[in-house]
């Protein structure tokens, strides 16, 4: 059998509507579906992984962007424009069922693209996530359900990060964040997609690709200003 | 009775943590459903059932981790299970509970009725025939005036036991005693009036705020405090959910106070004769409506548990006061009170002090009300809180440097989160 991926392009979308689309793709996965990767920009909001400490939103619990408490792993977050959302809906079973060999395989996904930009970044072990130096510059955390996997991961892009100042990112208190832009790569989300999406096709040994054939609302990506 | 094991989600898992149970004891299993959420590093795993049955008992609590292959909960099938089948899950009342004890510091509980008792409340009945109960049954029994003659004992060879009192004062007293029936001796009433016959609990409040009415020289201080960013910290965390599931502004000044009382120790007292007894620990007591009148369960260390915990904490006791099953321990050692009635129409008002305590604190309403800042009249949220306290202990300057405390914190919340 042909493994295929399903690739969505789903531009800016607001963070529950992209969670109902998640749950609609991992029913649809679980039915036989193929394995999804759906990647989007997300209005402003601050997540937090369902252990998460909420004393790590600081003073984001007062201001107006909206605060979400979700089901994935992991501590808290900003999601906003200028950030790539990858949330790939794959079952486990073809990768081993192995959660931690699933969380550092979008590690390496990510690092991968990044190096096409020339941006030498790497894991650090007990920190999930992507690291340039001492710099995160992508978040990352998974929901497993009947072995398929749902959230993913935020590879920040564009230079402005203000959005994390409030709060603590991953419960890791003194971190800093970083940015493809930042790091001397393009700033627009639209021009980091195609290296994740070559990626990622390679690492979990993908043998074809096709746009997204489900039931959810596509909107043409923003032209890049 | 096949057994819940942690599952092994990765060649190098070690443990795993329980997020929540998705199912609770006693509910029914079908094979496929989601039991609870497992997290491991950065990744949450849903946990699907492989047998079914009726969930008999939780091994791991949430929050809490155990090793890959552990049991973490044990399925019944759905044959052997009994009515009596949810051990674990709720365990009897321990027996002696360490803060059920006396205070040492101060000498007498803070929580016992210091008028004296009717001799006969604790007496063996004159008849002879000695009525057996457990020491700690007498002692709650005298605490609460509940008559040990009236009640039916479940321990052994009928022994009346800590729970029959227990439950004979969450059911608002035992059968009155023969004095009080004599009081409510059937002469028909007038007309237009109905006798309803005090409640142990409402017979409780009667006397012991007549009491403090009578000896405590109370003085009354008050603040209005500015709500706005409470408010909308309140409303993210309601949306949060989780741990502040079901918070209300009563958590908010809860942890405020407790902060507050530890800056301004002097508040966190009990009058006791030639000295002033200060409380190391922070318990603050809820005065809560009940059924058969007000009872006041206290939240224990106030100052020290984060705000979630706090919100846990007083919604079981609550829940558990409003339901008729609180136990003795949830009503002792409390060394302030807090009265809200912000729920209600009710702008301001004056509590009545609960001896020995030093204060206690009156909560209204949160109102819309035009506020000045600066030059500018702008649309502003106040609070009025009132503190009573204990002259013979506190005085004017004490209570102004604690409503200020309490002021700052509710009008910059982010330090009762953080």
């Amino acid at each position: 059998m042909t493994r295929v991926l399903e690739v969505g392009l789903a531009g800016r979308v607001g963070y529950d509507v992209a969670l109902a689309w998640q749950e609609r793709l991992v029913a649809r996965r679980l039915a036989g579906g193929a394995d999804v990767l759906l990647l989007l920009e997300h209005d402003p909001v601050y997540t937090l992984g369902r252990s998460a400490d909420a004393r790590h939103l600081g003073a984001a619990v007062l201001g107006d962007v909206p605060v979400r408490r979700v089901g994935r792993g992991g501590q808290v977050t900003y999601h906003g424009p200028g950030q790539l959302i990858g949330y790939p809906v794959v079952a486990l079973a073809a990768q081993g069922r192995d959660v931690h060999r699933y969380l550092r395989s979008l590690e390496d996904v990510l690092i991968a693209a990044l190096r096409t930009f020339d941006i030498r970044s790497e894991r650090r072990p007990g920190f999930t996530g992507v690291w340039v130096g001492s710099r995160k510059i992508a978040s990352i955390g998974v929901a497993v359900r009947r072995w398929v996997a749902w959230h993913g991961f935020a590879l920040n892009v564009g230079r402005d990060l203000d959005g994390f100042l409030p709060i603590t990112p991953c419960g890791i208190s003194g971190v800093a964040m970083t940015s493809v832009g930042r790091e001397g790569g393009p700033e627009d989300v639209a021009r980091v997609i195609p290296a994740v999406v070559s990626c990622f096709v390679e690492v979990f040994s993908y043998e074809t690709t096709r746009p997204l054939d489900a039931d959810v609302r596509m909107e043409p990506w923003p032209a890049p200003s | 009775m096949p057994d819940v094991n942690m599952p092994k989600l990765s060649d190098t898992m070690e443990e795993g943590k329980i997020l929540r149970w998705l199912k609770k004891p006693g509910e029914r299993v079908a094979i496929g459903d989601i039991l609870a959420e497992v997290e491991t590093d950065k990744a949450n795993m849903e946990l699907e059932a492989y047998d079914e049955g009726v969930l008999s008992e939780v091994r791991v609590k949430e929050g809490e981790s155990a090793p890959v292959g552990a049991v973490i909960a044990v399925l019944a099938g759905a044959d052997d299970v009994k009515p009596a089948a949810r051990p674990a899950s709720r365990p009897e009342p321990a027996p002696a509970p360490a803060r059920a004890e006396p205070r040492p510091e101060s000498g007498r509980e803070p929580w016992r009725p210091t008028v004296v008792r009717r001799p006969e409340a604790a007496a063996e009945p004159e008849g002879g025939e000695a009525i057996k109960a457990s020491p700690r049954a007498r002692r709650i029994a005298r605490e609460h005036e509940i008559d040990l003659r009236s009640l039916r004992g479940t321990g052994p060879g009928g022994r009346i036991v800590e729970k029959d009192v227990e439950g004979a004062i969450a059911a608002g007293g035992a059968a009155p005693k023969k004095e009080a029936e004599t009081v409510s001796a059937p002469e028909a009433p007038p007309r237009g009036e109905r006798r309803m016959e005090l409640s142990r609990v409402r017979r409780t409040t009667a006397k012991r705020m007549s009491e403090s009415k009578r000896e405590v020289p109370h003085f009354y201080a008050s603040s209005d405090i500015r709500m706005d960013e409470a408010v909308r910290l309140k409303a993210t965390l309601a949306d949060l959910g989780g741990e502040f599931e079901g918070i209300t502004f009563t958590h908010l000044v809860l942890k405020a106070v407790g902060i507050a009382l530890t800056r301004v120790p002097e508040v966190n007292a009990s009058y006791d004769g030639d000295a002033i007894v200060l409380h190391d620990t922070v318990h603050v007591g809820i005065a809560t409506a009940v059924e058969t009148g007000l009872i006041v369960p206290v939240v224990h260390d106030c100052d020290r548990q984060p705000l979630g915990a706090l919100v846990r904490q007083a919604r079981a006791l609550v829940e558990r006061a409003r339901a008729g099953r609180f136990e003795s321990a949830d009503l002792i050692g409390g060394t302030f009170t807090l009265s809200n009635l912000g729920m209600y129409p009710v702008s301001t008002f004056a509590a009545v002090i609960n001896p020995p305590q030093a204060a206690i604190l009156a909560v209204g309403a949160i109102r819309d009300v035009p506020v000045v800042e600066g030059s500018h009249v702008v649309p502003g949220r106040l609070m009025t809180v009132t503190l009573s306290c204990d002259h013979r202990i506190i005085d004017g300057v004490i209570a102004g440097r604690f409503l200020a405390e309490l002021s700052g914190l509710l009008t910059r919340p982010l330090a009762l989160v953080v």
